[in-house]
């Protein structure tokens, strides 16, 4: 009888240790991940604070939130056990008490979770899945980690973004500044004069209600150089320079400075679609934005006065029509009401030959974005040269009494 | 260093005798049942051994030594078993945290990653050894193809050529498990890799838009077809394929043995006949313990030329289970298992790829979806099949490459193949057809007119050419299936790694334009 090779019965010792020493490996990745650690500082901190609390109810093992509405699972507490603990507020993170207790009273944990207001990989034990910066995971931890790379010195604090999945429909939400900021920038510039925003608005931009929806790849960055091209870095380069970003753009430049430009970054981000959330998270309002009487009344004048025409057709965009109390939120063009003096000084034309020839930047509009009718430039004639008379009158009228009008 | 080494050699020269030792030991304790405590004394005793053990049953009683020897099968075929069986475990571990819904699947993915003790280590392992599955079945049928080993042997009911046959349906089969577990995780890979899969499946000609719904269940890839992927993933596939892989294994039994065996046969002819002798270790009267018939060998194999399969065999097996194993759990120790972002399908990826070993077939489907995706598949599964009916010279059977005509045949092969497959490729990249002949809008055209095409004629070519100088079907299929072998690897990598975004070609030193993100 031949006896089996030695090396076979070698191997087969060699193969069988490095199974073995392999399995332990796994075992040990296993059953030593970094929360367990985490746990153990967490109850040396408890025995450190409080004496009397007994470790042994100090919860251990994997933690988590099931928020069944919102159709969240949360484990961040599994590390962040001193989230609800009064007491930690000096400790550092992970085992610290949350920084501000007012907000968790009205927006407990059971009912909210932690990554719907904070972002985040709920699912996820280890830290850098957890706070979302893996590269498939698009709602990273909006910490001031994220915010330090559009502002290093004062880094924005992005997480309001997500209180405004809710509270959208707010005028203005306490402690949420940029946001509430943003929001009055909106109400001032007139964005809803060209955009939709939350069920109405113009028709020249796109609508904007869902924009935070968009995904990273539907947007354009060959036209500019961007250090991280990211949706936010898309919007903000888009508010400081609509032309810059998307090249042909109608969207006049609004000279918006750094910070309005974040904040409304910010904003237009947290415009998702909140139909999966229920309707009781959502602020005591109704689900339209609230406005005051004054803008109601100002916005009905708008559309109903004797300057509706340049509202209806959009040419207060950019033209104000003083004489019919019409302020354009850009002032791209000269007021209206003296367009008679100003197109014979500018072009040599009076104002019908200028709109049925125009010239200039009015050729493109008038071609591609604003296209009347023989009938409406007619109309258009007849009601510059209303407000052309009733400035001339009023103006005639204040000289005759002493005081000059311009 | 030299004296180290004795001494080494000394000590665990002990160790092998204390090996043996512990060995006889336990042959007489009541765990012999368990452990291994097989030193068997005679021929005989080793033959019992197999028959008298379930486990060891799909072992011969006698294997030999060329047949045991690696270089000669490297045990492929083994090592596809071992993955297939921990495909199985690992797999059944997995089905009882996976939920086959579409609102749940991604989600119970996410806790089998983070909150299932070892369900990492679970779905790491069953993912590599899919993948090397894959690898291996077709690593598996280029050996047995190389090495002649599809002809039918000289004993009674030898037929290889119908297990090459079961063989190719196991390929196919294995294709179709992973393809189908490929969907389960319901991420973006997942759905969109779906996706390109059953579009190329759509082409064929007036029945492809029914066999996509047939495939999905519907129109759209949601959870009529994820159920449809998940039943045939784990319970009908698997189910043919332990029926499949039974009768692979019985027939290599039945065929006599590897192929090899057919030379060790040839040997012994030539040597002057034997006297009967009492050879045959068991039979049908020898189910009675002791009883043995006197029969001339019908095999071939003594002492000289082989060993009994216990323990040499087993052993080897073992050794190669063990080191499969070893090799998966080192490697899913490091490489993780991606899960996209969940499926979406209002957003497409750019570029959207089929799994890795679809992605040659992808990459022709750029050229034509028809040829790509519907002929080029069907004329390699059938000229694959008919291999053993085509070529059936009876000679040179267990030898890699069959001879030196061979080797050189096979070098021509794989440069040709390499050659062709480059030019076409090239062509395709440098002067798309449809640019080339911008003003013919016949789709008959195109389907008629491109490198794919241009591709199957030159193989066609090949075949014709060394068949006229060999006048060996053998020699010019050495030929034919080199192309192929250069070409599905050339082809794979290139839809790989060359395709970027819009399926564009990018050199491997050329970065991707990047992809954008949320902050």
């Amino acid at each position: 009888m031949k006896r089996i090779s030695e090396k076979e019965l070698y191997l087969l010792l060699a193969a069988g240790a490095l199974v073995f020493f392999a399995s332990m490996a796994v075992i040990f990745a296993d059953t030593s991940p970094e929360w367990k650690d985490y746990q153990a500082e967490f109850k040396d901190i408890i025995a450190e604070n409080f004496g009397s609390v007994d470790l042994a109810t100090v919860p251990s093992g994997i933690q988590q939130i099931w928020v069944k509405d919102l159709n969240r699972v949360d484990r961040c507490i599994t590390c962040h056990q001193g989230i609800v603990w009064k007491g930690l507020e000096r400790v550092e993170q992970p085992w610290t008490t949350h920084p501000k207790p007012e907000i968790l009273e009205t927006h407990p944990v059971e009912k909210y979770g932690c990554t719907i207001c904070h972002g985040g990989q709920g699912y996820a034990v280890t830290e850098y899945e957890a706070h979302g910066f893996e590269k498939d995971w698009g709602e990273p931890l909006l910490s001031e980690i994220i915010g330090s790379e559009y502002d290093p010195r004062n880094p924005p604090p992005l997480y309001e973004i997500r209180c405004n999945l809710c509270h959208r429909y707010e005028r203005s939400t306490p402690g949420a500044d940029y946001i509430n900021y943003a929001k009055s920038l909106v109400r001032k510039k007139g964005c809803k004069i060209c955009h939709v925003i939350n069920g109405n608005g113009g028709s020249l931009g796109p609508d904007l209600t869902r924009e935070g929806e968009k995904y990273p790849g539907s947007f354009d960055f060959s036209n500019f150089a961007v250090e991280i091209p990211s949706i936010f870095n898309w919007h903000f380069y888009h508010f400081k320079s609509p032309s810059s970003v998307v090249p042909n753009t109608i969207m006049p430049d609004m000279n918006f400075q750094t910070k309005d430009a974040i904040a409304l970054t910010m904003l237009v981000m947290s415009w998702k679609d909140h139909s999966s959330l229920p309707i009781d998270y959502f602020p005591g309002v109704e689900l339209k934005e609230v406005r005051t009487p004054e803008e109601i009344e100002y916005d009905r004048r708008l559309r109903e006065g004797d300057g509706a025409f340049f509202v209806e057709h959009s040419c207060f965009v950019c033209h104000s029509v003083k004489a019919f109390d019409i302020k354009s939120p850009t002032d791209k063009g000269p007021d209206l009401s003296f367009a008679p003096d100003d197109v014979r000084a500018r072009f040599n034309k009076t104002v019908e030959e200028f709109l049925f020839e125009p010239t200039g930047t009015m050729k493109i509009i008038l071609e591609s974005q604003i296209i009347l009718t023989d009938k409406q430039k007619w109309e258009a004639i007849e009601k510059i040269n209303k407000a052309y008379n009733i400035v001339k009158n009023k103006a005639d009228s204040l000289s005759t009494s002493g005081t000059s009008l311009r | 260093m030299v004296s180290w080494w004795l001494t080494f050699r000394k000590k665990s020269l002990v160790i092998t005798d204390w090996w043996y030792d512990m060995r006889s030991e336990l042959k007489h304790s009541p765990w012999r049942q368990l452990l291994w405590p097989w030193k068997p004394e005679s021929s005989r005793e080793a033959g019992s051994a197999v028959v008298q053990n379930f486990l060891l049953h799909w072992f011969p009683n006698r294997v030999s030594l060329k047949s045991l020897s690696f270089p000669y099968s490297m045990y492929l075929g083994t090592i596809t078993l071992t993955l297939f069986l921990v495909l199985t475990v690992t797999g059944i571990f997995l089905m009882f945290f996976y939920t086959p819904s579409v609102e749940r699947a991604y989600w119970s993915i996410k806790d089998i990653e983070f909150a299932v003790s070892f369900g990492w280590f679970l779905r790491r392992v069953h993912r590599l050894a899919a993948h090397m599955m894959v690898a291996m079945v077709f690593l598996h049928m280029f050996r047995v193809f190389y090495t002649n080993a599809y002809k039918d042997g000289t004993t009674v009911g030898s037929k290889r050529s119908y297990n090459w046959v079961i063989g190719i349906v196991l390929l196919v089969l294995t294709l179709l498990l992973s393809f189908t577990g490929y969907l389960l995780p319901w991420d973006q890979l997942a759905f969109w890799a779906i996706t390109v899969g059953t579009n190329i499946a759509s082409n064929v000609p007036l029945i492809g838009e029914e066999i996509r719904r047939f495939l999905l269940g519907g129109t759209i890839i949601g959870q009529n077809a994820l159920i449809r992927f998940y039943v045939l993933h784990v319970a009908f596939l698997p189910l043919a394929m332990f029926g499949l892989i039974a009768w692979h294994m019985w027939r290599i039994r039945k065929d006599g043995g590897l192929a090899v065996i057919e030379q060790v046969r040839e040997e012994t002819k030539k040597q002057p006949p034997q006297l009967p002798r009492k050879t045959k270790t068991y039979s049908v009267l020898g189910i009675a313990k002791g009883v043995t018939a006197q029969v001339i060998d019908p095999t071939v194999l003594n002492d000289e030329n082989s060993v009994p399969s216990s323990p040499n065999l087993t052993m080897r097996v073992l050794n190669v289970v063990l080191l499969t194993v070893l090799v998966l759990t080192v490697l899913a120790l490091f490489v993780h298992a991606p899960l996209e972002a969940p499926a979406n399908p209002e957003v497409t990826p750019n570029p959207a790829k089929a799994p890795w070993y679809f992605l040659g077939l992808q990459e022709l489907v750029g050229y034509s979806a028809f040829i790509g995706g519907v002929l080029i598949p069907f004329l390699v599964v059938v000229g694959l099949a008919m291999i053993p009916f085509i070529d059936r010279e009876q000679t040179h059977l267990g030898i890699w490459f069959t001879n030196s005509t061979g080797k050189r045949w096979t070098w021509i092969g794989l440069l040709w193949g390499f050659v062709t497959t480059v030019v076409c490729v090239a062509i395709g990249v440098m002067f798309p057809m449809r640019e080339v002949f911008a003003g013919i809008e016949s789709q008959l055209f195109f389907e008629l007119v491109n490198p794919a095409n241009l591709l199957i004629l030159s193989f066609l070519g090949l075949y014709y050419v060394s068949f006229i100088k060999t006048r060996s079907h053998r020699m010019a299929g050495i030929a034919l299936f080199s192309a192929f072998v250069i070409s599905f690897i050339l082809l794979t990598y290139i839809g790989t790694a060359l395709r970027g975004p819009n399926w564009m070609f990018y050199w491997p030193w050329e970065t991707w334009p990047i992809h954008p993100i949320s902050f």
